[in-house]
């Protein structure tokens, strides 16, 4: 064979592997899996629940209408606020002279019993007296004022059974709110968003309060937890109206831990364990190979984004380009 | 008899073939195990079988998409060339100082000790080599196995059988015109032997490109290992194709070399 063959080959070869190296690197690269790293920092466990609450007054009134009187004019509606001695119901006039004499009968008729021997009867006389007094003191300024019913104090109507023509019953009545009173949300609650909650907030047209809870009712068919807060003054709530929906969020903000993480990055095995990826390095025929290794977690407490793991973690992998492997070679991404 | 004869050498060469062929049945085996597909198939027809059994996939994986392997046989040739210059550099001095001048007692003495060191197995070797290029820190660099592939007896003894053919009569030549050994040696040893050479390099090379003990003692290091540490490792996707690329150098440089190589055998 000659020099110039053997340098030849010699020369083939070398080319050969060279271009086979470049090929083979280009190719292996493309094909690994790109991941960002980080790690574990303390950090606290913030969790919140959205839920729609709604206003109540503290005060109700519930005005009770005489018996039998027809409805003349009803001159306010559920929701409308009025102030003191503003008309609110005008009843039959004639209806309610006639309920009044009635009454007045029943009185004589009381009266006379008060004079009996029978002490069961006498006593019973006695209470119904005292009843027939409020109501004919009521039916008496209800002649004098034509049959018009006059708001003592201002308010707001938060029930009115009646419309003009009805004919009132032992059912009738009007409800109405003390707007000089105090007022409280009511919320519910899913029992999986259940915290122990740090926080309270109401959000409303022009307002936002901080609420403290008054009490905590666990409603077991509903799976539901049911919250009423401690009462607010009224004056804090702009035009408020009773039954009015109020975004209520409630915030629970954890302790310091020592390790969270962000949740993304944690996976569920098959049995619901769960586990992350952490990067390691080895000695490997290219060098120090960055490798991907599956470590198991336990979960202390976790929110919508984060969650406290027991240990903290050092290159803790919180991206990758595809799910990662146990043991993949991989690229990492620096930040 | 003229067709007595005929049947004979039929028959001798039906028992050469069937030898050659026990010969040659695990590099056979090899090379259809590397057509094999890296995937394992389903196979229920005729294609399924030709992709399983007739695939260039093996070759594919080891030519284009695995740099360990490229970089393991960089390795491979990083420890050879120089591993082999050095060969070359002490073989033929040595083969030169045993060769020239008178023959004695002693020199006879040392071609003796070069033969039986080059009789004794290179594992029984390997423990003291390790003590020894330890000591010097050379442990986990490829110079360690560069040195102990270089310093080989058996090379010595073959360069000295080499250069004992040279007439010695030109040496002495030499030395009365004043010639120095090393000028003796660079310029009339070295191109006498220069045939012993390429031959110390065809089989020297064969038999460093297929070193696994020395490297995975002395180097320890997964980065600088040659190809024949890494072929221990590497799974039937690839395995057998690799086997087969890795071979194709030696098995093309003793197809162009062979036959100079055998006529040089010959004269020794």
């Amino acid at each position: 064979m000659t020099r110039r063959k053997l340098w030849l080959f010699i020369v083939s070869v070398l080319l050969l592997i060279t271009v086979c190296t470049a090929v083979s690197f280009k190719n292996y690269t493309a094909g690994l899996n790109r991941v960002s790293v980080s790690s574990t920092a303390s950090n606290q466990i913030h969790a919140k629940a959205d839920s729609n609450g709604i206003f109540l007054f503290s005060d109700i009134q519930k005005l009770p209408l005489p018996t039998d009187c027809r409805v003349e004019e009803v001159m306010v509606s559920v929701g409308e606020n009025f102030e003191e001695g503003q008309p609110l119901v005008r009843l039959n006039p004639d209806d309610a002279a006639i309920l009044y004499y009635q009454l007045l009968l029943q009185r004589r008729t009381l009266e006379e019993q008060l004079n009996q021997t029978d002490e069961i009867r006498r006593e019973l006389a006695v209470h119904s007296l005292s009843r027939l007094e409020e109501q004919t003191a009521f039916l008496s300024a209800l002649q004098q004022n034509e049959g018009v019913i006059y708001a003592e104090f201002p308010g707001q109507v938060t029930e009115l059974n009646v419309i003009p023509g009805d004919v009132t019953t032992a059912r009738s009545s009007l409800s109405y709110g003390n707007l000089k009173g105090e007022g409280y949300f009511e919320w519910y609650v899913d029992s999986r968003q259940y915290r122990a909650f740090t926080g309270t907030t109401a959000e409303g047209d022009g307002f936002s309060l901080n609420l403290k809870i008054s009490s905590r009712l666990y409603l077991e068919d509903k799976k539901l937890y049911r919250y009423v807060s401690k009462p607010v003054p009224l004056e804090s709530v702009p035009d408020p109206v009773h039954g009015m929906y109020t975004a209520i969020q409630m915030q629970y903000f954890s302790d310091d831990y020592a390790a969270v993480l962000p949740k993304s990055c944690i996976e569920t095995d098959a049995d619901g364990g769960n586990y992350v990826y952490l990067l390691r390095e080895r000695d490997g025929v290219l060098g120090t190979e960055n490798y991907v290794q599956r470590i198991g977690v336990t979960i202390l407490e976790e929110d919508n984004i984060n969650a406290a793991v027991m240990k903290p973690l050092e290159n803790l992998v919180i991206h990758s380009a595809r799910p990662p492997q146990d043991l993949e070679k991989v690229l990492v991404i620096e930040e | 008899m003229r067709s007595h004869s005929r049947t004979s050498g039929f028959s001798q060469m039906a028992v050469r073939i069937l030898l050659g062929g026990f010969v040659l049945v695990p590099v056979g085996a090899v090379a259809a195990l590397s057509l094999r597909s890296p995937l394992s198939l389903r196979v229920t027809d005729l294609a399924g079988a030709m992709e399983q059994f007739l695939s260039w996939g093996q070759y594919r994986n080891i030519l284009f998409h695995s740099p360990e392997y490229w970089v393991c046989f960089w390795n491979t040739l990083f420890l050879l060339v120089p591993a082999m210059l050095l060969t070359i550099l002490f073989a033929t001095l040595a083969a030169y100082g045993l060769c020239c001048g008178r023959r004695t007692r002693g020199q006879a003495a040392a071609v003796m000790l070069y033969i039986l060191l080059s009789l004794l197995p290179m594992q029984i070797l390997l423990v003291p080599n390790f003590v020894a290029l330890s000591a010097m820190g050379l442990i986990g660099s490829r110079l360690s196995v560069i040195l102990v592939c270089s310093f080989s007896p058996y090379y010595v003894y073959f360069m000295f059988r080499i250069c004992r053919q040279i007439p010695s009569e030109i040496f002495e030549a030499a030395r009365m015109e004043g010639a120095g050994e090393l000028k003796i040696y660079r310029s009339i040893a070295m191109p006498q032997m220069k045939s012993g050479i390429w031959l110390l390099v065809l089989i020297g090379s064969a038999d460093l490109w297929n070193m696994v003990e020395q490297p995975l003692v002395f180097i320890q290091t997964p980065s600088k290992y040659p190809l024949t540490v890494f072929l221990r490792n590497m799974d039937n996707s690839a395995g057998y194709a690799g086997s087969i690329v890795f071979s194709l150098p030696v098995m093309l440089l003793f197809l162009l070399c062979g036959r100079d190589a055998a006529e040089q055998i010959e004269l020794l």
